[in-house]
Parts: C-alpha cells; sequence; structure tokens
C-alpha cells in the first residue's frame, strides 16, 4: 500500500499547482475559423453524400469542391502571428511556431480539393471516392492532428 | 521414384504455407487492430523501432523498439516471452512494464491470437538496430518496483466470454474492441484520477480528462452522450475516413488509429466493430 501513498503524494502537488495567466482576449478570428471550417464540413458532408449516390450527380462533386479549395486559400489569413490568444480557440500553439508548415498545410488542402474537382469530370466513382478521401485524409484530418486539440 | 518424392514435398509445402498464410492473416489483423504502429513508430521512422514520446504528467515514456531484431528489439524473445508480456504485462527479464503499454487489455485476447500476432510481428515487420530509450519519469513513479502493488490493486484482466444472446458479429466485435483494439484504455473513465485502470463498470462512457489520460469522448450507443445517433454507415465512414456525421474530420490520437488501426482492416471486421458498438442501441 505504499505505493499509493506515493501518488497521493503527487496527486496533492498536481492539484495545489493553480492555473493561472492572464486570461486572453480576443479580436474575433476564432468565429471566423469556426466558421469557414463548418462550412468546408459541410461542403465535405455533401460530397460524401454525392459519393455515395448515384453516378450521374457525381458531376456537382466539382462545385463543392471548388468552395472547399476557395476556402483552403483564406485558412493562413485566419491565422495570422500574434492571433493565438483566442479564448475558446482549440488551434495549437504550433500553428505560429511552424508557419511554414502551416501553410504549406493549407496548400496541400487546396491542392487536394483541386484534384478532387478535376476527378469528378472523369464520372467514375472510384477515382473521385479515392480524391475524397484523400482530401479527408491528408487535407482535413492531416492537418487536425497537428494543429488542433484532441476534441472529447 | 523421384518425381513422387518431389510431388509429396511439393504438397507438404503447400500444405504448410497454406496453414502459416492462414495463422499469418489473423495474425496481420491484430496488428493494426492491437495498434503497435500508433505507439512503437515515430514519424518518419521504421515501422515499431520505437515510438514518439509520450509526454504526461508523471514523466515521458519513450515506446521501446520491437520489431524482430535480436538485440535492439524483442526478435530474441520466445513465444512464452511474448505471451507473457502481452496477457501478464511482465518482461523477460521478470520486470513489469507500466500499463502505459495496455496489457491490461491485451491480457484479455486468447493465447491463439497472441502466437498469431506474435507470429505475424517476427516475420513480417524488418529488425531495426535503433536502440530503445529508457523513460524518463518522475519520482516516485520512476520507481519501477512500485508497479507490483500497482498491478495487486488494479490489474483483473477477464477473458471475453462470447454472449449467446448476440450473433457472430456482435462477439466479434465486442473481442476486437475489449481485448486488441483496447478502445476503453481512453474511451472509459480510469479510477482512480488516472493512476488506476479503464472502469469496466462504465465502458466506453468517456473519459473527462485526469491527472495522467487524456479526454476522450463517450463511444456508447447513448443517443444523448454518445454515437447513438450514429448511422452504422456514419461510424464505417468515420473508421475508414476519419470523418464525422457533420463533415468534421478528427485529428490527434484518434487520427492516428483511424490511419493505422482501423482503416487497414477487412471489410467484415470493421463492420463486427460497428455492429458491436451500435449494437446495444434502443
Amino acid at each position: 500500500m505504499l505505493r499509493p501513498i506515493g501518488l497521493m503524494a503527487v496527486l496533492v502537488t498536481l492539484m495545489a499547482t493553480p492555473l493561472i495567466g492572464p486570461r486572453a482576449q480576443g479580436s474575433g478570428f476564432e468565429e471566423k475559423r469556426e466558421t469557414a471550417m463548418k462550412a468546408m464540413g459541410k461542403e465535405m458532408g455533401a460530397i460524401k453524400a454525392l459519393v455515395g449516390g448515384p453516378a450521374e450527380n457525381l458531376g456537382q462533386v466539382k462545385q463543392h469542391a471548388a468552395t472547399i479549395s476557395n476556402i483552403a486559400k483564406d485558412i493562413p489569413g485566419l491565422f495570422p502571428p500574434g492571433s493565438d490568444n483566442e479564448p475558446d480557440s482549440e488551434a495549437l500553439p504550433v500553428v505560429w511556431t511552424d508557419q511554414a508548415g502551416f501553410q504549406q498545410a493549407a496548400a496541400r488542402l487546396g491542392d487536394l480539393a483541386d484534384q478532387l474537382a478535376a476527378s469528378a469530370d472523369t464520372g467514375d466513382a472510384k477515382q473521385v471516392g479515392a480524391a475524397f478521401a484523400a482530401v479527408g485524409k491528408n487535407g482535413c484530418s492531416g492537418c487536425h492532428q497537428t494543429y488542433r486539440e484532441p476534441q472529447s | 521414384m523421384r518425381r513422387s518424392s518431389l510431388l509429396v514435398l511439393a504438397t507438404a509445402a503447400v500444405a504448410l504455407w497454406s496453414g502459416i498464410g492462414r495463422a499469418m492473416e489473423r495474425g496481420e489483423l491484430l496488428f493494426h487492430i492491437g495498434g503497435c504502429q500508433s505507439c512503437h513508430t515515430r514519424p518518419g521512422g521504421q515501422p515499431l523501432e520505437g515510438g514518439a514520446p509520450l509526454v504526461t504528467p508523471v514523466g515521458t515514456f519513450h515506446p521501446p523498439n520491437i520489431t524482430p531484431d535480436p538485440s535492439a528489439g524483442i526478435g530474441g524473445w520466445s513465444d512464452e516471452d511474448f505471451v507473457r508480456a502481452m496477457s501478464d504485462g511482465v518482461s523477460p527479464q521478470g520486470e513489469p512494464y507500466y500499463p502505459a503499454f495496455p496489457f491490461a487489455s491485451y491480457a484479455r485476447m486468447t493465447r491463439e491470437d497472441l502466437l498469431a500476432l506474435w507470429g505475424y510481428l517476427k516475420t513480417a515487420v524488418a529488425p531495426s538496430p535503433t536502440p530503445s530509450k529508457p523513460h524518463e519519469l518522475m519520482f516516485p513513479v520512476s520507481l519501477r518496483w512500485g508497479l507490483w502493488p500497482w498491478r495487486w490493486l488494479f490489474f483483473d484482466p477477464e477473458p471475453i466470454v462470447p454472449d449467446p444472446k448476440h450473433d457472430e458479429a456482435w462477439n466479434q466485435g465486442a473481442y476486437l474492441v475489449q481485448g486488441p483494439g483496447h478502445c476503453a484504455e481512453c474511451h472509459s473513465p480510469r479510477t482512480f484520477w488516472g493512476f488506476g485502470v479503464a472502469d469496466s463498470s462504465v465502458p466506453l462512457s468517456g473519459n473527462p480528462g485526469d491527472f495522467i489520460t487524456a479526454r476522450a469522448p463517450n463511444i456508447t450507443a447513448d443517443p444523448a452522450d454518445g454515437i447513438g445517433k450514429w448511422s452504422a454507415d456514419d461510424l464505417d465512414t468515420f473508421f475508414s475516413l476519419g470523418m464525422m456525421p457533420d463533415g468534421d474530420f478528427v485529428g490527434g490520437e484518434m487520427a492516428k488509429v483511424v490511419e493505422n488501426n482501423i482503416g487497414p482492416l477487412p471489410d467484415e471486421a470493421r463492420a463486427a466493430i460497428v455492429t458491436y458498438l451500435l449494437g446495444s442501441r434502443q
């Protein structure tokens, strides 16, 4: 029973460490980011429905993918230097410590969305499905894994 | 004469090959769902040669090299060494492992499955000479002997018994989720402020975040707090792509789980997991 006592000592120390520090003031970026991200999520949802639907509608993927590509261009501007103190933001500090990597990730999302738009012209559900998965995995998830706090 | 003995040899070789082939299939499936890569492979590193540091409030764990390299990895282990490590959480030298290694879940796997996984690890993974790094833990957690009372208090693995009220897919999913998949390690609340084990009285009901482990959502079939409103197709899409019903894409540790653990599974295994997770829905 020694161990729990030792652990309790650690616990008490941890509990006694208050979460201090100035509460950050926001400047509206958080809201804009959320709007942009949600808009892209909506487009992805629409594309998913099209990919699982009848082949004659596959062409509609193009416009949804183009919207994502356009929003992707705005992403770096939504996280400018100094905007890392937004309350309720889930963006990780690495967005600002690795701006080059972050901009590259946003550009990659745009490229993948362009490829998805191009794939829509083929009318081949397999190709569109693969391009869609690439946007999701390497565009959305790839970025969230590095630059966003884990969700709960 | 010669021809017939060749024929016998060929037949024996085919029989042996197909026998190994069947065991390997299971081993590979367990390798994926077990998620070995998510912890033991660092970004850009060779598979299983050691993972990215796992930083916790009690210190940093360095997931070791578990490739079949005889000196840097675990290639020198016997079958029994491997089974003991996975099902008892004790190294071949008799040292207890920290529960950062989810042996409390792996301990619920069958011996046959552990050996199938071992067969896959030994043959399909390339040996790497990269040495493992020692953990850097805070006192008193750094004292490994302290794990013996921990085990006495918390480690009590129960085998997964098939439930005859449910079909085979559900039971297969239950086994994959509770055993090799070790979902409860993150998605159940942990006892003793995170210092204990996954609380088996409220399985998969979410971890609010404690002193050691991170937050993780409720993944029970509860429609309000869990994923009970998701359709089977929603959950399958999530497991194959990481996409949630609202179009959001998962990040963090779960993105690795989708990429390494669930994504590569055969369709039937993924469907079984979906059946089990959504199965208790009203």
